[in-house]
């Protein structure tokens, strides 16, 4: 097992001794380590005042504790993971497991010293975005009817914290947009900065609507985000049905609709036609199938329907998006 | 009529000159809002990053107003997104005042600050216009990173064209949120550099329209269709394309690119290839017997076509091997 300390903050200082601790070294804006340590791009670039983003999509052949242990006392973390192979957070004596399928975003204070621990084989993609707390400061300072609710998740009677939490859909795909994209590209830079703006805008959002699941039982939030999993596993059937989903959960019809609007933010049949029409957004991305290939495919009852849909979505027909690309 | 003359630069001063001219009340000096018995709406101005920033125009006009935009020498591009119903009318104007008649028709325009240009949008009806500030070194040095070709933009000629379908869900998307919402500017931001790569992106890569695996395969098929029955005449684009399943055209196209040539062309060098083929298996005592089996209409039709492929006459080919057959 391989022992790294990371030392994050809101510059840049702490990426040397990262790369050396892992045996490589920094080359423009790539955290390059030896391919028998991990393999995949690292990427970080600074975002603007305060505000500096990791991108890290890569694959570990070792096991791996990364402590995190910070210098500096002065900023936050935002880690968006989308991880297909869970990785394992412990903060004191409490752990959670991180991935696409169980927590997969959260709020951590600097202050905090925490611990991941990956195996060996897995394939990690993770987001980070670090900002200064005094940036976060002089945007309340505008948004004063806000205050109030960043203060409540910033300060829980004591000055540490972490929340643990579940991304929105809409993250979910602006991260993967930025997966497709290539890190070599010059324009890779503006996309970063894109996304990172993108994702603080979404997470302000969320904390406005006031949505925090870690008063969720964790069972059943697992059991949720299990039957998230199985609808986004299964795009090319129709609709399951309430039913069925709520007993596959273990839970009554009503408590399953509420507390899965509650998690992820739109009812199930809202969010099963969402990423269906993502999906077909991307497959006409491939240019490999037509209109009404597609639809088959996701079993659309209607090629007219479907075209209602994707309008409404994003404002374009499928058609046209596909000849316009 | 209202005029509101501005000029473009990355610094503020000249938003709040023009939310002055139309009595607009500035909000933290990036919202403008309009007043009531001109317009309905208001304007946001966000710089975004170093040389980059962006103007959203969301209003529905209830005056006629006209907005003048004068050339200025800050060498910037203006690429200028109109997503309204109805494309509002944008006009060059050069030096003397005068307009040139350039009418963009189409929702996406690219300018440059050394050309004025006005601006009417329509009564009564939501405009909402996306413009994205972007200086001309920056613009350059992004596009020639990616691509060594700079065509147009280098020699500053303004040029309109079809707005990109991402771009247009990417505005779409915005177009959903309100100015006031909790987080907007950052949603902006990220926004409006997603759509600048977007467009630097196709910019660099103009659209191909590619093959798809489906229809590769099906030209594959009739093809091979086609080399089974050299000996027969051409079957002719009305078959070959109900063959591939596809309509005459799209056949016509797809075949053209894989092959680079007609399918008549092909099947015809086709059948010239076979035709030395079986003139120099020896099987056969003249030309007329040859130009037969492959079904040519005329003898000496076949001749002309055999020295149009390879400036020979074909009893050349035919008699060498006769001569060897013979000994």
């Amino acid at each position: 097992m391989k022992k790294v300390i990371q030392q994050n903050s809101a510059d840049l200082e702490w990426i040397y001794s990262l790369a050396s601790q892992l045996g490589g070294k920094v080359e423009g804006n790539y955290i390059v380590v030896p391919e028998e340590i991990r393999t995949g791009n690292n990427y970080f670039l600074n975002c603007g005042e305060g505000i500096v983003s990791l991108y890290s999509d890569v694959t570990y052949n070792k096991d791996f504790c990364i402590t995190q242990k910070n210098l500096k006392n002065d900023f936050v973390g935002l880690y968006f993971n989308l991880s297909q192979s869970e990785t394992k957070l412990s903060f004191g004596a409490n752990s959670n497991m991180m991935g696409s399928w169980f927590y997969n975003l959260s709020l951590i204070d600097s202050s905090l010293e925490f611990q991941y621990n990956i195996q060996k084989g897995s394939k990690v993609f993770i987001f980070c975005i670090f900002i200064k707390k005094e940036i976060i400061k002089s945007f309340l300072k505008k948004n004063i009817l806000f205050r109030k609710k960043l203060d409540l998740l910033m300060d829980p009677t004591q000055n540490t914290f972490i929340h643990m939490d579940r991304m929105s859909d809409e993250s979910f795909h602006i991260l993967m947009n930025l997966q497709k994209q290539k890190v070599d590209d010059p324009l890779f830079n503006l996309h970063m900065i894109g996304t990172t703006n993108l994702l603080m805008s979404k997470y302000l959002k969320k904390i406005a609507k006031n949505i925090i699941i870690s008063q969720v039982n964790e069972v059943d939030l697992l059991n949720i985000i299990e039957s998230q999993r199985y609808l986004i596993e299964n795009l090319e059937k129709s609709f399951p049905g309430i039913k069925f989903l709520a007993y596959k959960a273990h839970m009554s019809d009503s408590k399953y609709k509420l507390l899965f609007k509650k998690i992820t933010g739109s009812p199930p049949n809202v969010f099963y036609l969402n990423n269906k029409l993502f999906k077909a957004k991307e497959l006409i991305d491939e240019k490999q199938l037509t209109i009404g290939e597609i639809c088959k495919q996701l079993n659309f009852g209607s090629a007219t329907y479907f075209a209602a849909k994707f309008k409404l979505k994003f404002g374009i027909l499928p058609k046209t998006y596909s000849q316009q690309l | 009529m209202l005029e509101i003359k501005h000029h473009y630069s990355h610094k503020t001063e000249w938003f709040s000159d023009a939310s002055k001219q139309i009595g607009a009340t500035l909000l933290n000096s990036k919202i403008s809002v309009f007043p009531q018995n001109i317009a309905q709406g208001s304007s946001y101005y966000l710089p975004i990053i170093d040389g980059i920033s962006a103007v959203l125009f969301d209003a529905k006009f209830k005056k006629d107003v006209v907005i003048n935009r004068h050339e200025s020498d800050d060498d910037l591009y203006i690429l200028h997104f109109d997503l309204s119903n109805t494309i509002n009318p944008l006009n060059l104007i050069n030096s003397k005042k005068e307009s040139i008649n350039s009418k963009f028709k189409s929702g996406f325009s690219v300018l440059h600050t050394s050309l004025g240009s006005t601006f009417r949008p329509k009564k009564n009806q939501r405009v909402y216009v996306l413009r994205i500030l972007i200086e001309q070194k920056k613009l350059i040095n992004y596009i020639s990173e990616k691509n060594n070709s700079l065509k147009n933009i280098e020699k500053k000629i303004l040029f309109y064209n079809t707005l990109n379908a991402n771009n247009k869900v990417l505005i779409n998307s915005l177009k959903e949120k309100s100015m006031f919402d909790v987080g907007f500017d950052l949603y902006f931001k990220g926004i409006s550099l997603k759509i600048l790569a977007n467009f630097i992106d196709t910019y660099s890569h103009p659209v191909k329209d590619e093959i798809r695996k489906i229809e590769q395969e099906a030209i594959q098929h009739a093809n091979d269709y086609m080399l089974n029955n050299l000996y027969e005449n051409f079957p002719g684009i009305l078959f070959l394309s109900r063959l591939a399943k596809m309509s005459k055209t799209r056949y016509k196209t797809c075949f053209n690119k894989t092959y680079k040539d007609s399918p008549y062309n092909f099947f015809n060098k086709q059948k010239m290839i076979l035709s030395k083929q079986l003139l120099s298996g020896g099987n056969f005592s003249s030309t007329n017997e040859i130009s037969k089996i492959l079904n040519f209409s005329k003898h000496s039709y076949f001749i002309s076509k055999y020295k149009n492929y390879f400036g020979r006459d074909p009893l050349i080919d035919l008699k060498r091997k006769n001569i060897i057959n013979n000994l």
